[in-house]
């Protein structure tokens, strides 16, 4: 029985393995060829306007868009509601803009705060392949980060769909989110972190160069057992994504912790730009069976 | 050894004559066999609407609570996969729902639904699972319509293959596939309704509040004697509703949202199906229902309006415990405080 547990353990060591090596690859959805960019424009007032562009790559027009929209969990993303938007009243003159033949409406969800932003046309303006459609944007009251970094979707006119992050213009915009883990022994956790590159300009010589872990619950001390830092996670397009492999040891009596890095990359100018993301992280401790049979 | 069932014999009759009624190629794609495989606990069904599939263990809900204890025994370690099988002949379209039901947050246990070819896999919905980190509370995805081509590989075999991660930690994890079949149009059709209950609220007694709660029940007795003493009136347009009858009003909105705009002939039939069924419930396009998990398939909550005043309603809502949790996004949505 114990050597059926560890081939499991060794098993499972090969695959996490082969998740990291083939990286990007593995993890990403089938790319749709569509892409959305999203840009931000300061107004007075402390009003923020963001414009959405919207180009087309695939084979399929497109006759619908949405911001705040992530298809394949079928959930909305946007807690901050387009200027001047009621259920009863609706969206206020000028606080959603529109190229010409598409009209937009906030999209609420029963027994849900969030919200997404729609677009449809009237059947003369449908983006199709190979076009490029500006003229999207949403106007809130004050500057709302999830409009720069939720999900879009596209409804394409054989009433398929498409969903993926938005990139933002400019810089490199470096964000690292948990994406798995498991415990390969008692007190220790090995933990996938996603690296993506969600801006429109390409990052090179990533560096992840602190780890800072903080108990947030329990007592105790987490500490990194591997990789050693720094850790270069190299080149990132913009768009792409890579996993980086951390174990940790962490005691059970820890129950809740943080994890921070910090690092820097070069944008396409060749300026150097920090970055800083964090996780909160609960261990499952006494984990049954964990890498044994049932 | 795995638990291997095929049912080519039923599968080719079946989509042989169902799936490809419409603008049928020469020799179609067809279904060579469904397989279960990885640390079982699958199950596997068809239907007129094609292979329906329930992928990893889904007995036992986690009662620890958030980011508690684990539950031993109750949940395998690994991987449950359904395999579809297709050969792809002159080619045509797949097209199926899937939906996840867990536990489980994301980073620990998942859903994989992939593609492979002779030459590569195509990944179709890579790692679905609860958004954030944490762990033991319920999510459960709505029921999310997926298409993929099948005209690269002509005369070539294909797998679909259906993956639930699991961590034997004790806090379940389900993924399903409905209505996998091969078909001309991209959106597959309305999951039939099994449940009475809900097929009750279906034919039209959609007020339901002899199953709310005890402490709702009370809650709306108070209300109604207070508003009647202000010389008002309650009009309550839902109340409890079966979960199966929530994923059927969820499933219709999202058909509709997907077809209304169809520029195209194949789901011409499937379309005009879910208009009238949006229709017929007097769906709003801005208002997306729940998923079934929600409060209103829990007892605890009451959709309603009244002839009061809100300045008039909301202080005796609230004497009667009623508060309205989401008053800009869900204005008629009342729960117990």
């Amino acid at each position: 029985m114990k050597r059926i547990a560890e081939f499991r353990i060794l098993l499972y060591g090969v695959v996490v393995l082969l998740m990291f090596l083939a990286g990007d690859a593995t993890r990403a959805q089938q790319p749709s060829g569509v892409t959305v960019s999203v840009s931000q424009q300061n107004l007075a007032g402390g009003q923020v306007a963001y414009h959405y562009s919207v180009v087309n790559g695939s084979s399929q027009r497109i006759v619908a868009l949405e911001i705040g929209s992530d298809y394949y969990h079928g959930v909305s993303e946007l807690n901050v509601y387009p200027l001047g938007w009621s259920v009863d009243t609706g969206v206020s003159a000028g606080s959603l803009g529109s190229p010409t033949g598409w009209s937009p409406q906030v999209v609420t969800t029963e027994e849900s705060a969030f919200v997404d932003v729609e677009w449809r046309n009237d059947g003369t303006a449908d983006i199709m392949p190979g076009k490029t459609v500006s003229d999207f944007s949403i106007t809130v009251a004050a500057s709302a980060t999830v409009y720069m970094g939720c999900h879009w979707t596209v409804i394409f006119g054989d009433s398929s769909a498409a969903s993926e992050l938005l990139v933002a213009e400019g810089n490199p915009r470096i964000t690292a989110a948990l994406v798995s883990a498991y415990s390969p022994q008692q007190d220790q956790y090995s933990v996938n972190l996603q690296v993506t590159n969600s801006g429109v300009g390409s990052s090179s010589n990533l560096v992840i160069s602190k780890l800072l872990l903080r108990t947030l619950s329990g007592s105790g001390t987490a500490t990194l057992a591997s990789p050693t830092l720094p850790v270069t996670v190299g080149d990132l397009a913009a768009g792409a994504s890579t996993t980086v492999t951390l174990v940790l040891n962490i005691p059970a009596s820890v129950g809740k912790l943080s994890l921070t890095e910090q690092g820097s990359t070069l944008g396409q100018s060749g300026t150097k730009l920090g970055f800083s993301s964090a996780q909160v992280f609960y261990p499952k401790k006494g984990v049954p069976n964990q890498g044994g049979v049932e | 050894m795995p638990n291997r069932y095929i049912l080519v014999a039923v599968l080719v009759a079946l989509f042989g004559q169902v799936a490809f009624a419409q603008q049928q190629p020469a020799n179609p794609a067809v279904i060579t066999a469904v397989t279960a495989d990885g640390v079982g606990y699958v199950t596997s069904s068809t239907d007129s609407n094609g292979v329906n599939g329930e992928i990893g263990r889904w007995d036992t809900p986690y009662t620890g609570g958030l980011d508690g204890p684990p539950m031993a025994g109750v949940e395998p370690n690994g991987q449950s996969l359904l395999y579809i099988d297709v050969d792809v002949n002159d080619g045509g379209l797949a097209s199926f729902s899937y939906r996840l039901k867990t536990w489980d947050g994301g980073i620990w246990d998942w859903y994989d639904i992939s593609m492979e070819t002779p030459s590569a896999t195509v990944n179709l919905v890579s790692h679905l699972g609860m958004p954030g980190n944490d762990y033991g509370t319920y999510f459960e995805t709505p029921s999310v319509a997926l298409k993929q081509s099948l005209n690269k590989y002509k005369n070539q075999h294909v797998r679909f293959v259906f993956s639930v991660q699991q961590d034997g930690y004790g806090d379940q994890t389900l993924g399903e596939v409905m209505g996998f079949g091969l078909r001309s149009c991209s959106v597959p059709p309305l999951t039939p309704i099994s449940d009475p209950t809900a097929q009750r609220f279906e034919n039209g007694d959609t007020v339901d509040t002899d199953d709310l709660q005890q402490n709702m029940q009370d809650a709306l007795t108070c209300l109604e004697g207070a508003v009647a003493a202000a010389n008002g009136t309650i009009a309550i347009s839902s109340a409890y509703r079966p979960p199966a009858y929530q994923q059927h009003l969820r499933e219709v909105w999202d058909r509709w949202h997907l077809l209304r705009d169809h520029r195209e002939e194949e789901c011409n039939d499937l379309r005009t199906t879910v208009q009238g069924e949006f229709q017929r419930h007097g769906l709003l396009d801005t208002q997306r229902p729940a998923t079934a998990g929600g409060p209103h398939t829990q007892g605890a909550a009451i959709d309603m309006r009244s002839s009061l005043t809100l300045q008039q309603f909301l202080p005796l809502a609230l004497q009667c415990n009623l508060i309205r949790p989401l008053p800009v996004t869900d204005p008629v949505h009342f729960v117990h405080q």
